[in-house]
């Protein structure tokens, strides 16, 4: 049998770290990680295994598979655009969000009826992070925080709100604002580190802040959010319905846009319009 | 002396000593034929993997699909063997003695074939005596019509049944638990004399997942004649195993060792952050500490250290070689295998009637230093 012999001196195997329903993250052991994306099987069963499937907010109402799905693969595609739009301070944008790096070779094998990827073959790295999400489900264990700890909770609240600003000033946004997908970095930076699900669309965005996504770390039916220690959500709540707002959002959206191909000023309105629109890939239930 | 023509620039020679489910082990040596006292085990593909355990599942009338799935598993657990070798458990003397020494041969090598290796990985350890080697000189035997045994051996007998039930407790102080108990998993230092584990794959850090171990008795698997993946403990043995297994892996004994020492380690590296959380001024430095304190389990069990990395610079052409050796060979330990098959096969029917009758067809075996 033929075997490909690569010699790679140091590598060390890549032991996972953990895995959502869009990606696979994989410890490089040298302060970086690497997402390598699920197949459409392994996302619908990822969904159907791990998550309480509703719609915005909804306690009962289940949304629909495929489309919960293809919104999830459509949301990785995505992921090259807002990467590499030439912002004039891309470095200040990327280092929001941890440093990704696309793996530009395509590596992946082609679909098969079996293992599909469709448009999401998305591989990338990033810096490695102490997520938000798993020192809230340690907390959550406790039978009761500190002083100390409320207070530090409510310190990452507040930069957690200041990152989602920082974003929007870019002109982009999360749009499921789940505050479990955030982590420091090696320099105690707060970051985000989901990258899946981001949209430039601000009206799309002002009908996500009307429902108060990030409301789901309160709900516990809500599996898939790591929920924000009881203590605290009378703060978080508070906190985040006013940083969320319409007018911080308005107040924020694309102070920091500069770059060589958006040009706000140019008149061809109609031009942009296409031009924006068919950058968003997908048609469906963007959740 | 070699059995595997290797590259001749290569500063090592391979001699093959057995193969399992999962790896051929060979004992690397020196360009001049002596031992570097290190093997190497080289993973199987899937169509290997499967050769080996062909016999074990048809006469156990599995199935071929449950078996290409049960392959599929055992292809994935070798995968497992970097997450011992992780953190604390890299690191604290006793556990990396009790893992042999186990390295990662820091090469990559890429199958054409998607499901065949799995990313192989090549591991080293120190080239130990297996366990089935000290109790070979027990097959056949009986304190009164064995001449060749000493209550001196009775002794070393126990002794080596209590190691490995230390071992096993051992793992359990922090928070890992094997899962197997084959005591051919073990083997021994000649060296230190302690017992060492050969197989580092087969293990668990859940709590809940040990205890069902724990409650299955995989160790009377080594009594039964019908467990064919066990090593057969010889039945002049089995009063001294039983007793002491009984006891030595219960759910009490595993209650008070659970976690033991890895929970001290951990509130030590605690109460060092607290420390400075609290001498710390600084609003930032201070919400850093305390996420190192949320983030300490983790860091103290991930990471693979350097040495645990095998720093031998085997080339990547013996490795392939390796990799694509398919000599059929007799293990250097055949004799014993096949003794403890006859041994299974005359305590199946009526054990003194065929024993005698076995004592007469196989010699006593030599006893070993």
């Amino acid at each position: 049998m033929q075997t490909n012999m690569v010699q790679a001196v140091n590598y060390i195997p890549y032991s996972e770290i953990g895995n959502g329903s869009q990606f696979r993250a994989f410890d490089m052991h040298d302060g970086r990680v690497l997402k390598m994306p699920l197949t459409k099987e392994e996302t619908r069963t990822k969904i159907m295994s791990r998550r309480h499937n509703q719609n915005p907010l909804s306690p009962n109402e289940p949304a629909d598979l495929d489309a919960r799905v293809q919104t999830l693969i459509n949301g990785k595609a995505r992921i090259p655009e807002m990467l590499n739009h030439p912002f004039l301070d891309r470095e200040a944008f990327r280092e929001l969000f941890g440093n990704p790096v696309i793996i530009e070779d395509d590596l992946l094998p082609e679909d098969t009826p079996e293992k599909q990827w469709g448009s999401g073959r998305i591989i990338y790295t990033q810096d490695k992070v102490a997520t938000v999400g798993e020192i809230f489900n340690r907390l959550n264990k406790k039978a009761s925080l500190s002083q100390d700890e409320i207070a530090y909770l409510q310190q990452i609240i507040d930069m957690y709100a200041k990152l989602m600003h920082a974003v929007w000033e870019f002109g982009y946004s999360d749009y499921v604002f789940k505050i479990g997908d955030t982590g420091f970095d090696g320099t105690n930076k707060l970051v985000q580190i989901d990258l899946g699900e981001y949209t430039k669309d601000p009206q799309f965005m002002i009908r996500v802040l009307r429902e108060k996504r990030w409301l789901h770390a309160t709900i516990s039916a809500k599996k898939d959010f790591p929920q924000v220690p009881a203590a605290l959500v009378s703060y978080y709540t508070d906190t985040l319905n006013t940083a969320f707002s319409e007018e911080e959002f308005w107040k924020h959206w694309g102070k920091r846009h500069s770059c060589t191909i958006c040009q706000k000023d140019k008149p061809d309105v109609l031009r942009n319009f296409i031009q924006a629109r068919a950058a968003e890939i997908d048609l469906l239930d963007r959740w | 002396m070699s059995d595997l023509r290797s590259n001749k620039h290569s500063l090592y020679q391979y001699r093959y000593l057995d193969h399992g489910a999962q790896f051929r082990v060979y004992e690397i040596l020196h360009s001049d034929g002596t031992s570097t006292n290190r093997v190497i085990k080289v993973p199987l593909c899937l169509q290997e993997s499967k050769a080996s355990m062909q016999n074990h599942f048809t006469a156990l009338g599995v199935e071929p699909s449950d078996m290409h799935l049960h392959m599929l598993g055992l292809m994935l657990q070798k995968q497992r063997i970097p997450g011992i070798l992780q953190g604390m458990y890299a690191k604290i003397p006793s556990l990396v003695a009790l893992f042999n020494d186990t390295k990662i041969v820091p090469t990559l090598v890429r199958s054409e074939q998607e499901e065949d290796y799995f990313m192989p990985l090549f591991f080293t350890q120190t080239y130990v005596e297996p366990v089935s080697v000290f109790l070979h000189r027990f097959r056949f035997a009986s304190l009164e019509t064995s001449p060749h045994l000493s209550i001196t051996d009775v002794y070393r007998a126990r002794r080596i049944f209590s190691m490995v039930a230390d071992a096993h407790k051992l793992m359990w102080s922090y928070g890992i638990a094997e899962t197997s108990f084959k005591l051919d998993n073990f083997g021994i230092n000649p060296q230190t004399k302690q017992v060492v584990l050969l197989d580092v794959g087969e293990y668990v850090f859940e709590r809940i997942k040990s205890e069902e171990f724990i409650a299955e008795q995989k160790w009377r698997y080594s009594l039964s004649v019908s467990k064919t993946d066990y090593l057969y403990v010889p039945p002049v043995l089995h009063h001294d195993y039983l007793k002491l297994s009984e006891k030595a892996f219960s759910q009490e004994a595993f209650n008070a060792a659970w976690q033991k020492k890895s929970i001290r380690i951990d509130r030590g590296a605690i109460r060092a952050l607290k420390i400075r959380e609290r001498i710390t001024r600084d609003p930032k430095k201070k919400l850093a500490l305390w996420i190192k304190q949320q983030m300490l389990h983790d860091e103290l069990r991930t990471s693979i250290p350097k040495e645990r990395i095998e720093t031998m610079p085997i080339p990547a052409e013996d490795l392939q070689l390796l990799l694509q050796d398919r000599t059929k060979r007799t293990p250097v330990l055949n004799e014993l295998k096949i003794y403890e098959n006859a041994e299974r096969k005359a305590a199946e029917s009526e054990p003194q009637h065929w024993i005698e009758l076995y004592r007469h067809m196989f010699p006593a075996p030599r006893q070993e230093n």
